[in-house]
């Protein structure tokens, strides 16, 4: 029987491709498959099947009996005053609650930058908010809002001012809303770029100095540059919690009042859990979810060419 | 064997009734058992969205939940079940048929009562008048109360967007108007009530009490909820509000300001009676019962059955109004006693004989009108007859759906 030498074989290559494939990479794979299996079932499929069920009429009570509606759960958006609404509030409450996070983020991390008395308590405990459960805050702003014996209606009172349910008031509900979003993640926002600033080399101010520089040209040419990346994590994380939050207004007004904080996150719970239209609730995540891609691409393609 | 529920007392007092379910379970069933805790709301998203996976195999909840799940087909009949309990004849009538759905039963009862107008006697006094009967003389009497007693507002009712309570109060004057906001019809629903009486309801409930030129509640708590309801009438700032037995024994907790003085208030001061009805109207409220039920996908369906017969038993639901006296003041069965001790409180007796169970449809596509346009009726954005012509035409447009 004739033999042949493999490594004169013209399958050679491929035979060794597959030996290191084997003992290399073929470990890689199984060190990660795990990880790939888990996300696959808590992320993938989940994801799939939210984009499924968002082409079918669904109810929550009989999730088995689906009816394919092709486009129409999202032409029934177009009609949809309360869609309509709740996608604006949510885009409003993002780019003004985002905006103020940052601007006030970025403030407050200059101040902490600075060898001022304190510095160190204040940067431990401006953390709490952010730690703080979002129940647990939300309660807190409700209490501080009860007519009668709430703080800052106390307050008000002494100042001969208005006092009210403020939740409950149309045209001051959905401000509060940013207030929270703000109180909760300024702190956040400050420690990341108090960190990103503090990375930043103390020759290159000195050398700013000793060209000319004052400190507003220092900031705008040095520390602006240099914090931009962490400033895109940021604000791309934040885009994406707030645009998505749920329960800071489910637990505080639940939409009302007269839907003036409505947003969409709410809208889809109370059309999938309250209506039980699940199917139109998935159209309306699907419409969440594309326009977060979008922003998050566009947004993370800006700054790479920045 | 898992049990999830949302009603044993969570607080730092000995848990007598959850002690003497276990005891009465573990001299019964073999199969150990497990109690979750989750409030209602929890209960109703993880049941409708997991009954399937089996578990929990015992569901304790409110009339409404019931609906959902048998709709659901997550409920499983117990009407074979029942035959061997040797209590089953003493549960009241009224309590019963509310478990049951096209002749079947889906549950037992354990708790019960009927909503009613809670009064502050001390007040109705000082003004020399008398409980009111209607709705005519409850408001004439709110707003004197308003001009003349300090320190006190008239009313109070639920007004926040998505508010079960919100539902529960505005339903409680649907049913004094008729016996069931849908009535079946065929294979569909047909809504049983016009126009107008729904826009009667909102006028004397809604527009009368935040947005009128008089208004009977303080517009400052527009949009709250029970988390201002119960605690104000408890801490002696509304002289009506509607309320159920819950309230008889909250004399402690973060929202009560002084325990003695709460406590002087519903010993001495607190009178119950029928809800004021308007034009037409007559005595009827809101019914609720609550239910302890198991799932159609448990694997252990015969634990399930132990954790219900013990749970729903005279003996577990005595021990229920030791620790939890508000749940056992209107009992749901002949051989439970009940835990009125004080004879200001002996009208919800009354009450709960007039009160009328939810109808078998899915609540959730009902719900939403309501709200909106509750809400832009208080607000006083839109007129209360307009809304209930829209209300109207709403959940008229439901009945194919429900």
């Amino acid at each position: 029987m004739a033999t042949q030498d493999i490594s004169s074989s013209p399958l050679s290559p491929y035979v060794a491709e597959f030996k290191r494939f084997v003992s290399d990479t073929w470990l890689g794979y199984a060190m990660v498959l795990p990880a790939v299996i888990m996300l696959g079932a808590i992320i993938v499929y989940p994801t799939l099947r939210g984009i499924q069920l968002a082409f079918f009429e669904v109810s929550l009570l009989n999730p088995d009996q689906m009816t394919f509606v092709g486009l129409s759960n999202f032409g029934q958006m177009l009609s949809d005053a309360t869609f309509k609404s709740a996608l604006w509030h949510t885009v409003l409450l993002t780019a003004v609650a985002v905006s103020l996070q940052y601007l006030l983020g970025l403030g407050l991390a200059l101040a902490l930058k600075e060898k001022v008395p304190g510095a160190g308590f204040f940067r431990s405990a401006s953390m709490i908010t952010w730690v703080l459960p979002g129940i647990v805050m939300v309660i807190i702003f409700r209490f501080l809002v009860q007519p009668d014996f709430g703080p800052a209606n106390i307050v008000l009172a002494k100042l001969g001012l208005e006092t009210t349910y403020w939740f409950g008031r149309p045209g001051v509900a959905f401000p509060l809303i940013v207030v929270m979003h703000v109180w909760r993640n300024v702190p956040f926002y400050a420690i990341a770029l108090m960190a990103a600033m503090k990375s930043i080399p103390e020759t290159q101010y000195e050398a700013a100095r000793l060209d000319g520089a004052g400190p507003l040209q220092a900031f705008r040419y040095i520390t602006l540059p240099q914090i931009s990346y962490v400033s895109m994590i940021m604000i791309v994380l934040h885009v994406i919690f707030t645009f998505n939050n749920f329960d800071i207004v489910y637990l505080s007004t639940g939409g009302g009042p007269l839907g003036n904080t409505e947003v969409m996150s709410t809208y889809i719970y109370k059309q999938a859990f309250e209506q039980y239209a699940l199917g139109y609730g998935a159209s309306m995540a699907l419409v969440m979810l594309i326009i977060m891609m979008a922003f998050t691409v566009v947004y993370v393609r800006l700054e790479a060419r920045d | 064997m898992l049990f999830w529920e949302y009603t044993f007392p969570n607080d730092d007092s000995p848990p007598i009734w959850k002690d003497t379910f276990k005891e009465n379970y573990n001299a019964r069933g073999d199969a150990p058992l497990t109690i979750g805790r989750f409030s209602y709301e929890d209960l109703r998203q993880k049941f409708l969205t997991g009954a399937r996976t089996g578990d929990p195999d015992v569901i304790e909840g409110v009339l409404a939940h019931l609906t959902e799940y048998i709709k659901a087909g997550h409920l499983e009949p117990l009407d074979d079940r029942v035959e061997e309990l040797d209590y089953f004849d003493g549960f009241v009538d009224s309590a019963l048929d509310a478990m049951r759905y096209q002749g079947k039963l889906y549950g037992l009862p354990y708790t019960g009562n009927g909503r009613a107008l809670i009064y502050r006697m001390d007040v109705l006094e000082e003004l020399g008048q008398e409980p009111p009967e209607t709705a005519q003389e409850f408001q004439e009497i709110g707003r004197l109360i308003n001009k003349e007693v300090d320190g006190i507002q008239a009313y109070h009712n639920c007004t926040k967007d998505g508010s079960v309570r919100a539902f529960q109060e505005w339903m409680s004057h649907v049913y004094q108007h008729t016996d069931q906001l849908y009535v079946p019809e065929g294979d569909a629903w047909a809504l049983n009530i016009d126009a107008d009486t729904l826009g009667q309801i909102f006028d004397n409930w809604y527009y009368q009490v935040w947005a009128a030129d008089e208004p009977l509640g303080n517009p400052d708590q527009l949009g709250t909820g029970w988390q201002v309801n119960d605690p104000g009438y408890l801490n002696g700032q509304f002289a009506f509000i509607e309320c159920g037995t819950w309230l008889r024994g909250w004399t402690t907790g973060t929202n009560i300001n002084d325990t003695d003085a709460t406590a002087t208030l519903l010993n001495e001061n607190t009178g119950v009676g029928h809800l004021p009805y308007g034009d037409g109207g007559s005595k009827g409220t809101f019914l609720e019962v609550k239910p302890i039920m198991m799932n159609s996908h448990s694997d252990q369906k015969d634990a399930a059955w132990d954790a219900i017969a013990t749970f729903a038993s005279p003996d577990t639901m005595n021990a229920m109004g030791e620790d939890s006296p508000g749940n056992a003041m209107t009992p749901v069965h002949d051989e439970v006693e009940s835990t009125i001790d004080n004879e200001n409180w002996e009208p919800f007796v009354d009450v709960f004989k007039t009160g009328r169970a939810l109808a078998k449809v899915g609540w959730g596509p009902v719900r939403e009108p309501f709200y909106r346009l509750m809400q832009e009726v208080s607000y006083g954005k839109t007129d209360p007859y307009k809304a209930g012509t829209k209300l109207h035409e709403e959940l008229t447009a439901l009945e194919s759906e429900l």
